[in-house]
């Protein structure tokens, strides 16, 4: 897998899209779950209900839609994606959309409202507690971008005052520093955030 | 609005205090739900269940007598 490995520092959200040979082992699928099960679980729910008239689904077999779609995402290669064709966000929608279906045809295998496969099964259509949910685990994604591209001690500073919301003044006690070199590292860490968030792969995954 | 399109915004534009507020609010949120998530059992018990998927799928396939090949006719 060594060979496949990009030459150039990218991004969490840059090397699940990058598209070629291996590119789904450069970001863990247990760091992948972490980030992006809740919207996946407000997917399944979501997808359930759109197939069910508003049946709300057990806990179990939502949870069992969500593993099937991150292992098939991680180890079967005609659920690789494919980022010239979409966004990422729209592939988890369509592929958890997907599961959900096999899930209710196995539950009733009779269910004569669901097509026949290979036929397309309808999305529903995108809901506000879906989009909140992405937009959650793609804040999360930029601060892990963010850890891991500036010092320890900056970004321990961030998240003590921005993310943990402790006072400048008692940071600046505690590690030794003055008040207005925590402002100023406070600071160079918002620009440095603002210039990751700018990035395609942050505004293509957002915007409709 | 939310923190992504705000964050990216050119970077001259500044914040004023209702959007800072906003973007650190939402951050905050999505930091602590993320820091939790290894302590969530429902995630522990999620990730069992992805772990046992990808252990099936990356299992070879049993050998049946259907998959093996013919034995070489006798001369």
């Amino acid at each position: 897998m060594s060979g496949h490995f990009p030459t150039t520092p990218l991004t969490l959200l840059t090397r699940l899209r990058e598209p070629g040979e291996g590119h789904y082992w450069q970001v863990s699928w247990k760091r992948f779950l972490e980030l992006y099960h809740e919207p996946l679980t407000v997917t399944a729910r979501a997808c359930y209900r759109h197939h069910t008239a508003g049946r709300d689904p057990a806990g179990e077999l939502v949870e069992d839609v969500v593993a099937t779609v991150v292992a098939d995402f991680f180890t079967k290669g005609q659920y690789r994606y494919d980022a010239t064709k979409g966004r990422l966000r729209n592939y988890l929608r369509v592929l958890t959309n997907a599961r959900t279906v096999d899930v209710l045809r196995k539950e009733n295998p009779s269910a004569q409202s669901l097509p026949r496969l290979p036929e397309p099964v309808s999305l529903p259509t995108e809901a506000e507690e879906e989009i909140n949910a992405f937009h959650g685990a793609l804040l999360a994604t930029l601060v892990e971008d963010l850890r891991n591209q500036i010092p320890l001690r900056q970004f321990e500073v961030f998240e003590r005052v921005k993310l943990k919301h402790q006072t400048p003044e008692a940071v600046a006690e505690d590690l030794g520093i003055r008040r207005a070199a925590i402002d100023r590292s406070v600071h160079k860490t918002m620009t440095k955030l603002r210039e990751i968030a700018r990035r395609s792969e942050y505004q293509e995954e957002f915007y409709p | 609005m939310n923190a992504v399109v705000l964050l990216a915004r050119p970077a001259e534009a500044a914040f004023t205090d209702e959007e800072d507020a906003l973007i650190t609010r939402q951050l905050a949120l999505a930091y602590w739900r993320d820091e939790h998530a290894g302590t969530n059992p429902d995630l522990v018990r999620l990730t069992e269940k992805v772990r046992l998927r990808m252990i099936e799928a990356e299992a070879p396939e049993p050998v049946t007598p259907e998959s093996l090949p013919p034995e070489n006719p006798k001369p």
